[in-house]
């Protein structure tokens, strides 16, 4: 994949997740100034997905992310916020110094990929998820299962036994898909899969749409990695 | 601007330390008016396929419930009167109250010990808070 094409797809995708986040922030009671910043950031959006502003819907969206930021004291909706940030924060780059795009996507690529590798890391040195209660106790009292009838799931501890380890070896070896195009492929479906049962079964909606906007800088760098062997 | 740049970098230079543990979770109690006690956050019995679909799409009573969560943990973890009447005006944003509503709520924390969940409230509307650093 091009850089061109790279930043491109990593555009329209995260005008996409971002379209869908500001949706839902029109869909509810909101003060006044939301109703302006969210409408803004939905005509942004609309206009970043086709290329149409060129990049200043892409650096309006920035801006109002930070006011976002500013407003709620914090990311609205956690980690799913900071990597939005994050991946609009180096298109943002790349397109205000085409020169530096490679080095911003690039950074975009270590950053997702560190995103699983570092939270695989943490729990495979945590005893409590490597012996499944610490997903068990996910089910069994966290704010994030989305309906009563999935804590009943805290009492199979074989299954999340099992489901702890698939997560955990996916994210502590994803760094190595980064050595075949085919490899990686398989494993960006696997990370998505993950993401996507996340949303179902936890509600993280935001954070499915939102990391897959980072997915084609990998794409990008993969290839780039690849001349060099 | 100190603030703004605090806010800014964990996005620019993450941890990624996503669930490293799971810690007591929190819960938001909210009565109106003097009404009986009710759990704010609210969550179906089972969930179908066609909801789920549509909720990849588009959650945003999930969505804002997980940020009153977040609030909640914000302002478990360091506990000031601006962080205090942020969490009351999402709280009341959220349940579509007005400022002259009479709107009392507790926060309590949820744990796993000995083979059993305990809840302890942690906060009242009512107690006092320090003011902001």
């Amino acid at each position: 994949m091009s850089l061109d094409n790279a930043l491109r797809w990593t555009e329209c995708l995260l005008a996409f997740a971002l379209l869908l986040q500001s949706i839902e922030h029109l869909a509810r009671p909101r003060a006044s100034v939301e109703t302006l910043l969210f409408g803004l950031r939905l005509g942004l959006c609309a206009l970043a997905m086709p290329g149409i502003a060129g990049p200043w819907a892409i650096w309006g969206l920035w801006l109002t992310s930070i006011m976002l930021l500013w407003r709620y004291d914090g990311p609205y909706n956690g980690g799913a916020d900071r990597m939005g940030l994050l991946v609009l924060t180096m298109v943002s780059v790349a397109l205000a110094w085409p020169a530096h795009a490679g080095l911003a996507m690039g950074y975009l690529a270590v950053q997702v990929t560190l995103s699983y590798f570092v939270s695989g890391w943490v729990k495979l040195r945590n005893p409590n998820w490597r012996d499944g209660t610490a997903l068990a106790n996910v089910f069994r009292f966290s704010a994030y299962p989305v309906s009563d009838d999935l804590r009943a799931l805290a009492h199979r501890p074989g299954l999340l036994f099992c489901a702890g380890w698939a997560v955990i070896l996916l994210e502590v070896f994803f760094p190595l898909a980064i050595l075949h195009r085919n490899l990686l492929a398989l494993a960006l479906g696997a990370t998505a899969t993950f993401h996507f049962v996340n949303a179902v079964v936890f509600g993280l909606n935001r954070f499915f749409w939102v990391w897959l906007s980072g997915y084609p800088a990998l794409f990008w760098l993969q290839e780039r990695l690849s001349l060099l062997y | 601007m100190l603030h703004l740049i605090m806010l800014i970098l964990p996005a620019l230079i993450p941890s990624w330390r996503f669930f490293k543990d799971v810690a007591p979770s929190p819960r938001i109690k909210a009565r109106i008016d003097g009404s009986e006690w009710r759990e704010v956050q609210r969550r179906d019995e089972r969930i179908t396929v066609q909801l789920s679909s549509k909720h990849l799409f588009f959650n945003p009573n999930w969505n804002a419930d997980l940020f009153l969560v977040s609030l909640s943990e914000r302002l478990i973890a360091t506990p000031n009167q601006e962080r205090k009447a942020r969490f009351d005006n999402a709280l009341r944003a959220h349940l579509g109250l007005d400022k002259a509503t009479h709107l009392e709520w507790r926060l309590s924390l949820v744990d796993y010990h000995s083979g059993r969940i305990v809840q302890e409230v942690v906060f009242e509307s009512a107690d006092p808070m320090p003011a902001a650093a």
